[in-house]
């Protein structure tokens, strides 16, 4: 029996999801997206107690102090090294909590998302057994919410995911995702600091032959989550970490 | 075949490749690079010394059918191609020093971050 199914099977022992939020200049969002994931999440009789961890990825506003207001595990970095390498402390300190943790789940911090999927990539990972589980933005209920340059941006980006790596996944650059605790050894081992992590992390994934699934989820812009994400020269600069990682491994 | 210029060419870079090789093949069995990062290197510097083999044929082959003017390779080519395989190397050894401390400070910055966190919550 899995680690996950002994933890599924014992429901009467403490189940946790850690919520991993990497932040970046999101001083003014942080407090309203920690406090919008509910304390406890119960998806088909399985309850399961949240933690949230919000790593601030040296910012330059009040992200840090803000977030320390909220319920959520505050862990700081130095200096700023990129949303990926602050995903992957998250997931890091997540391992270090042991047994008790079923799941993670990771979730931008500028509240484009909305903290009721959580349930819905949960359901997904406890009917599949998936051990990935992404939102995808990109299906057609999105398409009022979502900017055309978003939408066009993120699919060329899965586009080139597919050719590079053969991931058949339809939102690769999704930002809300949901992890099986005991597949981070393998995930957390990602090497690109930046956007391009989405990828490698889900190449990683496929290469281990994980199970991996996608569930519809919701999308809000406003100005702010608009500020936030990649300009222009970062999708370049992501494309050519990707090429690099490819290429020479 | 080869005149003695186009020989030396292949004998002075063959300890540079044997080298590049072996030190690709050792950082691979030693879990500092990945399997598919020592193919790509060890290929990179077989097809290095496949193309010095070949230096001499190519050329006369070229010469052959008037598609060059240029002058046979001179003693003065052949230190200066030595010395660009040479970088070669030490730039791949910078680059992998460069990974590793990478690795190294990325690993250091995630502890700091969780260490710090957990005395924090303790005080």
């Amino acid at each position: 029996m899995s680690m996950r199914d002994k933890h599924l099977a014992a429901k009467q022992l403490p189940q946790k999801v850690v919520i991993v939020i990497p932040a970046y200049n999101a001083g003014a969002q942080i407090a309203s997206v920690v406090d919008s994931i509910p304390k406890i999440v119960t998806v088909h009789d399985a309850s399961f107690a949240t933690e949230v961890v919000v790593v601030e990825d040296g910012s330059k506003d009040d992200t840090f102090n803000e977030a320390l207001k909220t319920r959520a595990t505050v862990l700081r970095h130095v200096m700023n090294s990129g949303a990926g390498a602050a995903t992957r402390t998250g997931l890091k300190y997540a391992e270090t909590l042991g047994d008790s943790v079923a799941y993670v789940i990771t979730i931008d911090a500028d509240g484009q998302h909305n903290a009721d999927d959580i349930d819905r990539l949960l359901g997904c990972a406890i009917d599949t057994k998936a051990d990935v589980v992404i939102g995808n933005r990109l299906h057609s209920g999105n398409r009022a919410a979502m900017p055309v340059h978003r939408v066009l941006g993120n699919k060329g980006l899965t586009l080139i995911s597919r050719m590079l790596f053969g991931i058949k996944v339809e939102d690769t650059q999704s930002g809300l995702r949901l992890y099986s605790a005991d597949k981070l050894r393998i995930i957390s081992t990602y090497t690109i600091d930046r956007y391009g992590f989405c990828t490698e992390s889900l190449w990683l994934a496929s290469r281990a032959k994980l199970h991996i699934q996608e569930v519809p989820i919701e999308v809000s812009y406003s100005d702010e989550t608009l500020s936030h994400g990649q300009n222009n020269w970062g999708v370049v600069d992501l494309l050519l970490d990707l090429l690099w990682i490819r290429m020479v491994g | 075949m080869f005149t003695s210029k186009y020989a030396l060419l292949v004998i002075i870079n063959i300890p540079i490749l044997l080298v590049g090789i072996i030190g690709a093949i050792t950082n691979y069995k030693t879990s500092r690079i990945s399997k598919q990062r020592c193919v790509t290197q060890v290929t990179l510097w077989l097809l290095v010394g496949i193309a010095f083999v070949f230096v001499e044929p190519v050329y006369n082959s070229l010469v052959r059918h008037h598609l060059t003017e240029s002058a046979p390779m001179s003693i003065f080519d052949m230190m200066l191609l030595t010395g660009i395989v040479f970088c070669l190397l030490l730039v791949k050894h910078a680059n992998e020093r460069i990974m590793e401390i990478n690795k190294k400070l990325a690993r250091l910055h995630e502890n700091q971050a969780i260490a710090n966190a957990r005395k924090a919550s303790e005080d």
